[in-house]
């Protein structure tokens, strides 16, 4: 489950990287030789994602090599934040209910 | 271990690394700011994205992928080397026998090219024309190919260097995708249509307008005047014909009647009769008239019986008949024995009087003789012309032919080629990013310097293109370029070896500011004043002696200086020559770990370094080929080392076993 889940976080981020390489080669902002060597590169580093803590490293990566990049990696981090925060939100105040459920029991 | 005496470097070798066949200049067709190719690349990928193929889109944009599918490259070949074209005007398969050879040929080495890039599969046929290829172009290559035993092992190598070489199949992907991108076909074919067109116009006019001189129409007023006489000489002849044909013409009304007459003859019984009864008197009259004594009277009666019986209506009318058939017959045979003669005369003048019509009628309406041979005058040019331009059309479907047979080829060149400008890249990368960190004008000036400084060991050297120098008095271009010169290489080495770096800046220093601002070294004044001022800085001083020292050792391998044992072991005495050796010694390990005679030399050597007998020892004979291994990797390998690079030390140094492997293995030795 887990897996799947890096998974398609995974191919999400590289149809979101892709999308970018498209539009920079079609607006001429990248070579066509610079945009194959790029595409090298995300399929090759893809490859190596296997948990949470090697996509986070393929993103660091990819923003601190590639400025066409920069943006999106660094609002996906801050979205990445924020959902965890959410979640740690939620499960405090699972906790919180369970707790108070508990001591309406007793 | 036996040492290895004079191993040394091939000149010719060095020579066909710095001369590498230049890369053949095909300008891709432009799409919206990108090559062709680079563009159908772009849209297949976008294509591949849309439809949600993200791994596919990368792979196109990596360039894994061709981006056209075999239909597509079928109609490019068809369009830039076939000039047939189909009913409906498009370009069609070839009916020409060497256009049809050519489109063939492009057509294997396509597909053969595709299976290469697609599949990985390679065909003995291209790694063959590859062999002859490098045989015939690339010395180092030759010197290589030619160690290996057999042809099958000549395949074998080129199959396994294509293989492992990654710079061959991205240039043999890019040029795959820009000389086969679709598009137009040879420029001069408009040309030709054009002239063909015009050439067509101008002889239709001249056709429908022949020639009207004066002399033609003398000429025919001549052969007009000698029928006339010929006409005239027969003028009794043809009075004849022309009476007979008159009378025959009068007589024809009754001809039909008693031609009737004549043929019922025998049915005709009143006729019969009357000439039954003029038979018997005019036999009765023989009779008397034969009598010894003949009766007069009787005579007298029998002959107004017979005169009597003529003037009968009957009798009369039948011999009336056959006198019209008789004279009309006759005129038939006369008419017909004349007119052999008058009338070819008759349709020869005929004729004659028209040809003289026509010619008349010509002069006055048709091009008149100065338009004519003006009109004439612009057929032959175009005719010219047209031939001209069908021998460029010829030409240009030669040149894509060879653009499209030789994508192997080509590709094989810039692998080896680029491979080798990295080495010296290196040296002027190293001045540029030192050029970025310093600020001052001046500093930039003495950085420009630099550059050219390097000159003083390099020579003119005149480029006539290549096919030589009789090219030059045809008006091809020539280039000039400046390369390093063996004599001069040599003399600054001696410098270096024995005086050391800042040996070589002191030498280089005391050139005057005359020479330095000469044609060959080619400073400016201020070049020259900001370099003087700058060698003041320590710092300034060491970075350019590096540098210097550097490029000179690639300049002198590159001019085809020899490594034999006198050099190696004075590189071995020297601090810089040791300086080589020492880089060479952490670059060459994967190549010298594969070969196993040299193993405890490198080891013993590697012990040595850091103590005092690392220079003795270097200099003994024993080690000169490890040392010339060395000293050459050190200087060649200072970015990363490819094969190549090892092969141009391999061919300068330790000989065919070595080479031999350098060129099949991928080093990947980094600084």
């Amino acid at each position: 489950m887990q897996q799947q889940l890096i998974e398609s976080k995974r191919d999400l981020v590289v149809h979101k990287l892709t999308g970018i390489l498209l539009d920079a080669l079609q607006n001429d902002e990248l070579e066509p030789e610079d945009g194959a060597l790029i595409a090298g590169y995300i399929l090759e580093r893809k490859k190596q994602v296997v948990d949470e803590a090697s996509l986070n490293q393929f993103m660091t990566e990819i923003a601190e090599k590639l400025d066409i990049f920069r943006g999106f990696i660094n609002l996906q981090k801050e979205k990445d934040a924020q959902n965890s925060l959410d979640t740690q939100k939620l499960e405090d105040i699972k906790s919180q209910l369970v707790g108070l459920a508990k001591m309406t029991t007793n | 271990m036996v040492a290895t005496p004079d191993v040394q470097i091939s000149r010719q070798a060095a020579r066909g690394i710095a001369e590498m066949m230049p890369r053949p200049d095909v300008t891709p067709t432009m799409i919206g700011g990108m090559a062709a190719g680079d563009r159908a690349t772009f849209e297949d990928a976008r294509k591949a994205y849309a439809s949600g193929q993200v791994e596919q889109a990368l792979h196109t944009i990596a360039g894994d992928i061709i981006p056209y599918s075999p239909e597509d490259t079928e109609r490019t070949i068809i369009t830039k080397l076939s000039s047939a074209r189909s009913a409906d005007g498009r370009k069609a398969n070839p009916t020409d026998a060497r256009e049809i050879t050519r489109v063939n040929t492009a057509r294997a080495e396509v597909e053969r090219v595709r299976q290469f890039l697609e599949q990985g599969i390679i065909n003995p046929a291209t790694a063959d024309q590859l062999v002859n290829y490098m045989r015939t172009n690339n010395p180092i290559m030759r010197e290589v190919l030619d160690s290996l035993p057999n042809a099958g092992a000549r395949r074998a190598y080129m199959e396994r260097y294509i293989r492992e070489s990654q710079t061959f199949k991205a240039e043999a992907m890019q040029l795959f995708k820009d000389r086969l991108a679709p598009g137009k076909g040879p420029d001069s074919e408009a040309d030709v249509i054009r002239l063909r067109q015009q050439v067509a116009d101008l002889t239709a006019e001249l056709a429908a307008s022949p020639a009207t001189t004066a002399t033609a129409l003398t000429q025919a007023r001549a052969r007009l005047t000698t029928t006339e006489n010929k006409l005239a000489a027969a003028a009794s002849q043809k009075a004849q014909l022309d009476q007979a044909r008159q009378r025959l013409a009068s007589i024809q009304g009754q001809y039909a009647l008693s031609e009737q007459i004549v043929n019922g003859m025998g049915t005709n019984m009143d006729f019969a009769q009357v000439e039954q009864m003029i038979t018997t008197a005019q036999s009765a009259l023989s009779t008397e008239l034969g009598a010894a004594t003949p009766d007069t009277s009787k005579i007298t009666k029998l002959q107004n019986q017979i005169l009597n019986l003529q003037k009968t209506p009957a009798f009369v009318e039948v011999k009336n008949a056959q006198k019209v058939v008789a004279e009309r017959n006759g005129l038939v045979s006369t008419i017909s024995n004349l007119e052999t003669t008058i009338t070819p005369l008759e349709t020869d003048l005929a004729n004659r009087k028209s040809r003289v019509s026509q010619i008349e009628e010509e002069m006055s309406q048709g091009l008149n003789p100065k338009d004519r041979l003006k009109k004439q005058s612009e057929l032959d040019v175009a005719r010219q012309q047209l031939a001209d331009a069908q021998d460029r059309l010829d030409a240009e479907m030669i040149s894509m032919h060879r653009d499209i047979t030789h994508i192997a080829q080509d590709a094989m060149t810039t692998a080896i080629n680029g491979s080798l400008e990295d080495a010296k890249g290196k040296y002027l990368e190293k001045a540029r990013e030192q050029a970025e960190k310093d600020k001052t004008e001046k500093e930039r000036i003495a950085l420009v310097a630099q550059d050219k400084l390097a000159n003083i060991w390099k020579r003119r050297h005149r480029d006539y293109g290549r096919f030589g120098l009789g090219r030059r008095w045809l008006g091809a271009t020539t280039l000039s370029t400046l390369r390093p010169d063996l004599n001069r290489t040599t003399s600054r080495m001696n410098v270096l070896l024995t005086a050391g770096k800042d040996g070589l800046l002191r030498n280089i220093e005391a050139v005057p500011d005359t020479e330095l601002m000469g044609r060959g070294i080619g400073m400016t004044q201020a070049e020259v004043t900001a370099f003087r001022d700058n060698l003041k800085d320590s710092k300034f001083r060491t970075d350019l002696s590096d540098r210097l020292s550097g490029e000179l050792a690639t300049d002198y391998l590159l001019s085809g200086g020899n490594f034999n044992q006198g050099v190696v072991r004075a590189i071995a005495g020297s601090p810089i020559g040791v300086e080589f050796i020492r880089n060479g010694i952490s670059k060459a390990e994967q190549v010298l770990s594969l070969y196993p005679d040299l193993q405890a030399d490198l080891a013993h050597i590697r012990s040595l370094e850091g103590t005092n007998h690392f220079m003795a020892e270097l200099s003994q004979s024993r080690y000169a080929r490890i040392a010339s291994i060395l000293a050459a990797l050190g200087i060649l390998a200072i970015g990363p080392a490819t094969a190549v690079h090892a092969a141009a030390i391999g061919a300068t140094t330790a000989g065919p076993p070595l080479l031999k492997h350098l060129f099949v293995s991928k080093l990947g030795v980094t600084t």
